[in-house]
């Protein structure tokens, strides 16, 4: 079951009257919300339900070892159970295949003949993202930063509660747990924002998203024969698409949670408005970068341990990131090259700490903000090729191509409509870059937001794909 | 929870279903209208319904794909027929008729096959046994069967389990845009407020489906053939040689997209799957006739002398056939209007060859079967006795009945569903 199909429409209403109708208790409330979690899951792919409950119960327990053990020693015994089971998890089913292969590569390469073996293991459906909820929250209970549940169900909901189940957001303990141990009163503004957000969602997958996968899987494919310009369409393409693909599921988790009286993390926040590429980075996949911070950069020193350490474990942390995407050398890279993108910043020690939105309060940015923008976004862009290429040699070949053959004799005629859909797009986004999402219009008068909603509709329903494309960040 | 709280909450729900309802009952009333045009009757429903009323009706969806991999092969099945025509649309109009004395023998599976994996598919259910085998097999091979822009041949065929769209909540939001687009909106809700349904124009067969009860589209329940009753009446109207299609042939070769996308070659891997599968059935004891079907002067000259396509058409006529006749399948060449005398009147559209073209192309078949085998036996002057018919117009052998004489008027009714028809041309065509 995925959100953008029809078993979901179904699933929701039958769940939302279910939860508001039944007698008001935390119990009932997390069960209810437990067993549908479950029921989604199961629905999408049942064999990792096990997999899903056990991961649930094992951090559970060790949660309450480490809650209950005072002793340095066995508390540090727990975290690196917690560390092996969960990472050990993640290596076995995401990256075996990847690390065999790369060592048997390794090994050819020093003149041994090795075969890789051949590994056919199916990848568990959102074990990227439950697997670092969990090790998020054992780490916060052994940094004592978070005390440890005692309500199994609460914790079951919170490593598999359906809304975020499969791409996120990747929650913290400190924020959902708490909500989860409250009973959820009903609140007809939280629930009708939440109701804009998953429309807004939809809207940006199957009129946007959708529509621009064909175009990106085309001018990828043909990269051996096109120019740069077009290339160059193509990598906008796949911004955009990738863009309004996760964010637009993220909208989705997120409007979902608030019917249910309960608030997810935020994802995403206008992230292609960014001056830099540290704010870009507080504006993109908000809930992972902020978890490799809190987890990984700072462990490792942050920048405070000198210029050549903090390069390094900026470096460290955003290879990480690219590696947390896939077994692939295509995202270790585009991690790799966001990281080099933080180097002239601690070098020079010019580190801009910009956390309100550009142009605040203003309608247009000024020239500098402006040129800071599209500097930032050309080099995300750079970094989208190595992040979509299917491999490290088509990315190079890619980029080499586009800079030997800038410009051919090709028409982009057609590609002139979604660009402008594209365009459009950022413009709403712009008039609105200070609400939460754009289709945050409680203010206006009841007919015009029932305007624009049927004014949506209208575009989802003549212009959104039909096929029930999947989600990208759902494979990682 | 508290009273007030179910109120809230109630009362959004209220909300939100009042905001939907508009949007409910159009769904509601879209749903009803294709349901009682039998445009989103499941195929297999369709072909009961048919079977039960025993005489000749038609099916011919607008807003649903027509699913021939559904409709054929399980007429294919049912009927067990001893001699099979297999391709695209274009070998659709050969008739029971023509096959003199096996009328009831015949069946046409045209548009079954869209690619060379369908007929390798097809090839393989019925080695297997998942489809009867005929005795003879007539295929027309097309040229974007070979083509480098076609399906790739790792593609699933459509003959393997591809479900009714009716059951796809996808193929109803595309059938609502259809129906929208096409401006033909107003003919479903005729239909829902009681007026006549379910005969086609004309010819009053019973009808499943838009096309055929507008247009009188689609494909015939007696022998599998195709009904183009607005083509034949825009024929009779002003009888001269038009490329009534939707998306105009000519333009496709000379812009290269749709059936004409640039291909460099006669793509080798696909040629060699549609060789082997013929090889198959042969092998199999089953007799194969191959042909390639015509396609309007115009459309030849221009493939002939276009820069993009000229090596790949060419090699289609020479060096496909080549390959076939090393297999020791037959295998007519490219047909010609002028090898049998006649010219582009006796094309429904520029790919598209009418009834009495495909009884010459069936007579150049039969003359060159073996002595002995099945298709030499058919009754070639019968064939010929039917060409000299009273009613008999380049196009059909049959005529709709009682349809304006050239020149005379046409009704403002007649003239829509006549451009519905054109509008909808392409159904017959994938």
């Amino acid at each position: 079951m995925t959100f953008n199909s029809i078993a979901f429409a179904l699933f929701l209403p039958i769940v939302f009257a279910l939860y508001w109708f039944l007698p008001r208790r935390v119990f009932t409330q997390n069960l209810l919300l437990l067993i549908a979690s479950y029921l989604f899951y199961a629905w999408w792919d049942y064999r990792f339900l096990a997999l899903l409950f056990a991961s649930s119960v094992l951090n559970y327990l060790l949660g309450l070892g480490l809650e209950s053990e005072a002793r340095p020693a066995r508390r540090k015994l727990l975290l690196w159970s917690s560390l092996l089971v969960n990472i050990g998890t993640l290596v076995f089913f995401k990256y075996l295949g990847f690390f065999a292969a790369s060592f048997a590569a390794l090994l050819n390469l020093m003149g041994l003949r090795v075969s890789a073996p051949v590994l056919n293991i199916i990848l568990p459906l959102g074990i990227s993202y439950y697997t670092f909820q969990m090790l998020g929250y054992t780490i916060d209970v052994y940094r004592k930063q978070f005390h440890a549940t005692r309500d199994l169900v609460s914790f079951l909901l919170f490593g598999g509660f359906f809304a975020k189940l499969v791409a996120g957001p990747i929650e913290r303990a400190s924020n959902l747990l708490p909500q989860l141990h409250q009973t959820r009163a009903f609140d007809t503004a939280r629930a009708k924002d939440g109701l804009r957000q998953m429309l807004w969602g939809f809207f940006k997958k199957v009129v946007i998203a959708d529509n621009l996968a064909g175009p990106v899987d085309q001018i990828y494919s043909h990269y051996g024969t096109t120019d740069g310009l077009t290339l160059l369409v193509g990598t906008f393409f796949f911004a955009m698409q990738i863009y309004c693909d996760f964010s637009g599921y993220s909208d989705m988790a997120i409007g979902t949670g608030r019917l249910f009286g309960l608030d997810l993390m935020r994802n995403f926040a206008y992230p292609y408005f960014s001056r830099d590429i540290a704010e870009f980075w507080r504006r993109w996949h908000i809930s992972l970068s902020t978890w490799f911070r809190d987890y990984v950069f700072f462990p490792l020193g942050w920048l405070r341990r000198g210029k050549a350490i903090g390069v390094r474990n900026v470096l460290l942390t955003f290879t990480l990131s690219g590696l947390w995407h896939g077994a692939d050398w295509t995202f270790i890279s585009w991690g790799f090259l966001n990281g080099l993108y933080f180097i002239p910043q601690i070098m020079t020690g010019k580190q801009p700490r910009r956390s309100a939105v550009v142009a605040q309060g203003k309608l247009l940015p000024s020239l500098v903000e402006l040129r800071q923008m599209l500097a930032t976004f050309a080099l995300v862009l750079l970094a989208w090729v190595f992040f979509r290429a299917a491999s490290l040699s088509q990315a190079f070949h890619l980029l080499w191509r586009a800079l030997t053959h800038p410009w051919l004799n090709v028409t982009h005629a057609g590609y002139l409509p979604l660009f402008a859909v594209c365009c459009a797009l950022l413009l709403c986004e712009w008039f609105q870059r200070a609400k939460e999402h754009a289709l945050e219009i409680a203010g206006l008068p009841l007919a015009l937001r029932w305007a624009a909603y049927y004014v949506i509709l209208a575009l989802i329903f003549w212009y959104g794909v039909t096929g029930n494309v999947p989600f990208i960040y759902v494979k990682f | 929870m508290s009273n007030s709280e179910r109120g809230r909450a109630s009362l959004l729900a209220l909300r939100v279903i009042i905001f939907c309802a508009p949007l409910l009952l159009g769904a509601c009333l879209f749903e009803f209208a294709v349901y009682r045009t039998r445009d989103s009757w499941p195929i297999k429903k369709v072909i009961e319904a048919q079977t039960a009323s025993g005489g000749e009706s038609l099916l011919g969806r607008a807003n649903f794909s027509q699913q021939y991999n559904i409709s054929k092969s399980l007429m294919i099945s049912r009927r067990r027929p001893r001699i099979l025509a297999l391709g695209s649309s274009r070998v659709m109009e050969f008739r029971s008729f023509m096959f003199h004395p096996y009328e009831a023998e015949f069946y046409n599976g045209g548009g079954l096959i869209q690619t060379v994996n369908d007929f390798a598919e097809f090839a393989r259910q019925v080695r297997e046994g998942r489809l009867p085998a005929p005795q003879v097999i007539i295929v027309g091979i097309d040229p974007w069967w070979v083509s480098e822009a076609t399906d790739p041949p790792e593609k699933k065929s459509w003959l393997d389990g591809e479900e009714d769209a009716v059951y796809k909540f996808s193929s109803h939001v595309e059938a609502a845009r259809y129906l929208i687009r096409t401006g033909k909106s107003s003919f479903p809700w005729k239909v829902v407020f009681g007026q006549k349904h379910g005969a086609s124009p004309y010819y009053n067969y019973p009808s499943f489906g838009i096309a055929a009860i507008s247009a009188g589209v689609g494909e015939r329940f007696s022998d599998g053939s195709f009904l183009y009753t607005a083509q034949l009446l825009d024929f009779i109207k002003q009888p001269v040689y038009r490329d009534r299609l939707a998306i105009p042939v000519l333009d496709q070769v000379k812009r290269n997209y749709f059936l004409f996308a640039p291909s460099r070659n006669v793509e080798r891997v696909r040629a060699r799957i549609l060789v082997q599968s013929l090889a198959s059935l042969k092998a199999s004891g089953i007799e194969v006739y191959a042909y390639e079907p015509p396609f309007s002067t115009e459309v030849r000259r221009a493939l002939d002398e276009s820069p993009t396509l000229r090596v790949w058409w060419t090699e289609y006529k020479d060096w496909l056939r080549e390959q076939l006749e090393a297999e020791d399948i037959s295998c007519l060449p490219l047909v010609r209007q002028e090898d049998y005398g006649l010219d582009d009147t006796y094309m429904l559209d520029a790919i598209h060859a009418g009834e009495v073209f495909d009884s010459y192309i069936l007579e150049s078949l039969v003359k060159q079967a073996a002595p002995g085998s099945l298709l030499a036996s058919i009754d070639l002057n019968y064939l010929a006795a039917l060409r000299k018919g009273e009613h008999v117009i380049p196009l059909a052998f049959e005529p709709p009945p009682g349809a304006p004489a050239s020149g005379g008027k046409i009704s403002a009714q007649e003239r829509r569903k006549e451009a519905y028809g054109l509008a909808t041309g392409s159904v017959g065509l994938h």
